[in-house]
């Protein structure tokens, strides 16, 4: 039973390091990520619509989701895009969310 | 002490991890009154735009419809933009939405399509309405559960956060608006 809860906790560790629910982002936390970054800008002016798309992942094993810039942008009705944003959030590796939110008119 | 406290189990290094793991979760619930993961703001010219991002707390237990909704402001504007997604077993027509605050209605809006398409259990409905940002700030000061019934060409779907839902919601947007109202004054 000692023997059998060591090799658990091992192997759950070493789920946490690999990071098996990595997630795009410029800075990664290995126990928690909470990071806004940019995407693009464009040379249109101004917004007043705002959409937003996301994918999760659980555990590295099951990832869904759409989180293009299409979706967003047609989320809101946006057809001219100012500037696209992403949010990505991480617990441990074993909860990943990615979410692009798109700016236009 | 631990030990004292709780017995033998802590000396088990699984307990111990869990433990551990669990003490990180409940960082991050207890962080839910950062309310900087619910909302972005962009400053333009001379107005800014907030975007509640959207929230999934209202759903209808007997057709199993769930509704998400994210809300835009301009502070230039007195309205604020009440998108909505529908998630269905059947495609509806939207006519109108209407917010219930404490049994009583509080407003009602009509609803213009963005589009209507289908995903794994249905159909996806999204919709677009305008409100009065001082009447959807009022919509989140009720401490009942508030509702949203959506007036379809055929019925209408009443939709329903739980309490527990509803209070932690509720109170982020409260404090949403409270910053909103803190930067647009002058």
């Amino acid at each position: 039973m000692k023997k059998l809860s060591r090799a658990l906790c091992v192997g759950a560790a070493a789920l946490m390091l690999t990071s098996c629910a990595s997630v795009q982002t410029p800075l990664a936390g290995g126990l928690y990520t909470d990071v806004k970054a940019p995407v693009a800008v464009t040379s249109n002016s101004g917004s007043s619509k705002v959409g937003e798309a996301e994918a999760t992942s659980i555990l590295g094993l099951v990832a869904t989701g759409d989180a293009s810039v299409q979706e967003a942008a047609k989320k809101a009705g946006i057809s001219k895009i100012q500037h696209v944003d992403y949010h990505s959030t991480s617990i441990l590796g074993i909860y990943s969310k990615f979410k692009v939110v798109v700016y236009g008119e | 002490m631990v030990n004292k406290l709780f017995g033998a189990e802590w000396k088990n290094p699984l307990c111990s991890f869990f433990f551990f793991l669990f003490l990180l979760l409940s960082v991050d619930s207890a962080n839910a009154q950062n309310i900087d993961k619910h909302y972005t703001s962009n400053q333009q010219e001379g107005e800014v735009l907030y975007f509640i991002y959207g929230q999934k707390i209202f759903k209808n237990k007997k057709s199993k419809a769930k509704l998400e909704y994210d809300i835009t402001y301009l502070t230039s504007k007195d309205s604020v933009t009440f998108n909505l997604s529908l998630r269905n077993k059947s495609a509806v027509k939207v006519d109108s939405i209407q917010l219930i605050k404490d049994s009583e209605e509080l407003l009602t809006e009509p609803a213009d399509k963005i589009f209507i398409t289908t995903d794994k259990k249905g159909y996806h409905s999204r919709y677009s309405s305008r409100m009065e940002y001082r009447e959807i700030k009022d919509f989140f000061k009720a401490s009942a559960p508030g509702k949203i019934i959506l007036f379809t060409d055929v019925d209408k779907i009443i939709l329903k956060p739980s309490k527990s839902k509803w209070k932690k919601i509720a109170k982020i947007n409260r404090k949403i608006f409270e910053v909103i109202d803190l930067n647009t004054e002058n």
